[in-house]
């Protein structure tokens, strides 16, 4: 847990270009909550948050409270409840269905984690100078084109993933309960 | 070769971070002090100047992250640029106070139909949060520049965080270079063999990083196999792996805390 913690850290320093020469990194929220579970994706997310604050001064010491909570927790257990509902509900066995929800999970958990900084932020208004209805909006519009990236980049991953690992991912909280995990391991059960 | 941004900001992000364990190494007066009694005393500094909201008191709490670091034998030019990042992205984020409070005017500019107003009160506003902003950055690098990663992970111990967690910092902070090597191999071989369009986001981008990111994932996963495997022959326990202790409390530590934080409190309460 420790290396693949190491390795999302890196990966946030991963760069991509967005509209008008600006950049955008992934949250890595939905990537490492499907991937580790939502209780050791948002300890993992939290040590990011902590490293990052104390080594590059990004983030802070006391907004990291807040981080947390929108990242660490909203971030990764908003897209796990998410997939985890929608596998029960369509039960996917089809590759389309399953990046959809991939998608889906990543681009809400994205997209409810800067609703809840906005918030935050226009909460705190007059010390911020943006109130709620213009802080929640920005935030949310910002990262839903995040969103959109970090969907797709989550769909390419765990695609990838089950293609040549799948063994790893059958050891995931979340995705160990997709049909096509729970198919291959019944008849051993018996 | 013209080197691509995701991997220059990979390698200074590596490089900032050695940096951290040669500066904590030398003899300078940060250095000397307990790192429980810095941690408590920078903490104490940062949550403080947040009640502060003079603009004249927030720059003079200022010279103390400076005047520290200078007995600390911290390169001002490094410790200037290495804290100048974030308060520059806080002040652009910022800059629309300038024209949205309401208050005495100091500067008009008509920009074709736009009438930009600069009042004195949104002038004070942008620049106590930007002031302060640099304080909070500027305390947190010295207290990390000072005592480097391996003592605030003996600290972290002996304030009783679980060794799990202690574990994992450790274990991230170490492999984050080895991530970050790794990372830098798979751009450099990727940049060699292909054209990217890096002005506009793309599908094709986005899924070579989806590509990348699984690629670096599968190997850092098999590595983390044979650590742990190589870890448990050497007979590691992780209940045993975190038995560090940090020094005691010396009358300058107490002294140097308590100092520091009753002249900051009297300045709040100013």
């Amino acid at each position: 847990m420790g290396l693949l913690t190491a390795l999302f850290f890196a990966a946030m320093l991963l760069n991509f270009p967005l509209i008008g020469g600006t950049t955008a990194h992934l949250l890595g929220g939905a990537s490492i909550g499907l991937i580790l579970g939502p209780f050791a994706g948002c300890i993992s997310v939290t040590i990011i948050l902590v490293l990052q604050a104390l080594l590059f001064g990004d983030g802070g010491l006391t907004t990291l409270g807040a981080n947390v909570l929108n990242m660490g927790i909203i971030g990764v257990f908003i897209p796990c409840v998410l997939f985890f509902v929608m596998n029960k509900l369509f039960k996917p066995k089809a590759n389309g269905t399953l990046y959809a929800m991939i998608f889906i999970s990543a681009f809400v958990g994205d997209v409810f984690a800067a609703i809840a900084a906005g918030t935050e932020l226009g909460l705190s208004a007059p010390t911020f100078q943006y109130g709620l209805s213009i802080a929640v909006p920005v935030m949310a519009l910002n990262h839903s084109i995040i969103g959109v990236a970090e969907g797709i980049v989550t769909i390419v991953l765990i695609g990838t993933l089950l293609k040549l690992r799948p063994d790893v991912l059958e050891k995931s909280p979340i995705l160990s309960k997709l049909p096509f995990f729970q198919n291959k391991t019944e008849p051993k059960e018996e | 070769m013209k080197v691509p941004q995701s991997l220059r900001d990979l390698v200074e992000g590596a490089e900032s971070l050695v940096y951290i364990e040669d500066l904590s190494g030398k003899k300078g007066l940060m250095q000397t002090i307990n790192p429980l009694a810095k941690l408590v005393a920078i903490t104490s500094m940062i949550v403080i100047s947040l009640f502060i909201s003079s603009l004249s008191y927030l720059a003079l709490i200022c010279l103390v992250p400076l005047i520290l670091a200078l007995t600390s034998r911290i390169p001002m030019e490094h410790f200037l640029s290495r804290t100048a990042l974030i308060p520059t992205f806080a002040a652009v984020i910022s800059l629309p106070v300038l024209f949205l409070t309401s208050g005495q005017p100091v500067f008009a500019a008509n920009i074709g139909a736009l009438n930009l107003t600069v009042t004195m009160e949104g002038l004070t506003r942008f620049l106590v949060f930007t002031v302060r902003v640099w304080f909070c950055v500027s305390s947190l690098t010295l207290l990390i520049l000072s005592t480097g990663f391996d003592k605030m992970l003996k600290l972290l111990s002996s304030l009783k965080v679980p060794p799990v967690i202690v574990q994992l910092f450790s274990l991230t902070y170490r492999y984050f270079f080895v991530s970050v090597h790794e990372a830098q191999s798979v751009l450099i071989a990727k940049e060699a063999r292909t054209y990217v369009n890096k002005k506009t986001i793309n599908l094709q981008s986005l899924k070579d990083l989806g590509s990348i990111l699984a690629a670096l994932f599968i190997r850092t996963y098999e590595r983390s196999e044979r650590v742990y495997l190589a870890m448990k022959a050497r007979g590691f326990e992780i209940e045993n792996s975190n038995k560090l202790t940090m020094p005691a409390l010396r009358i300058r530590d107490v002294f140097f805390a308590s100092s520091l934080i009753i002249a900051f409190s009297l300045l709040a309460l100013l």
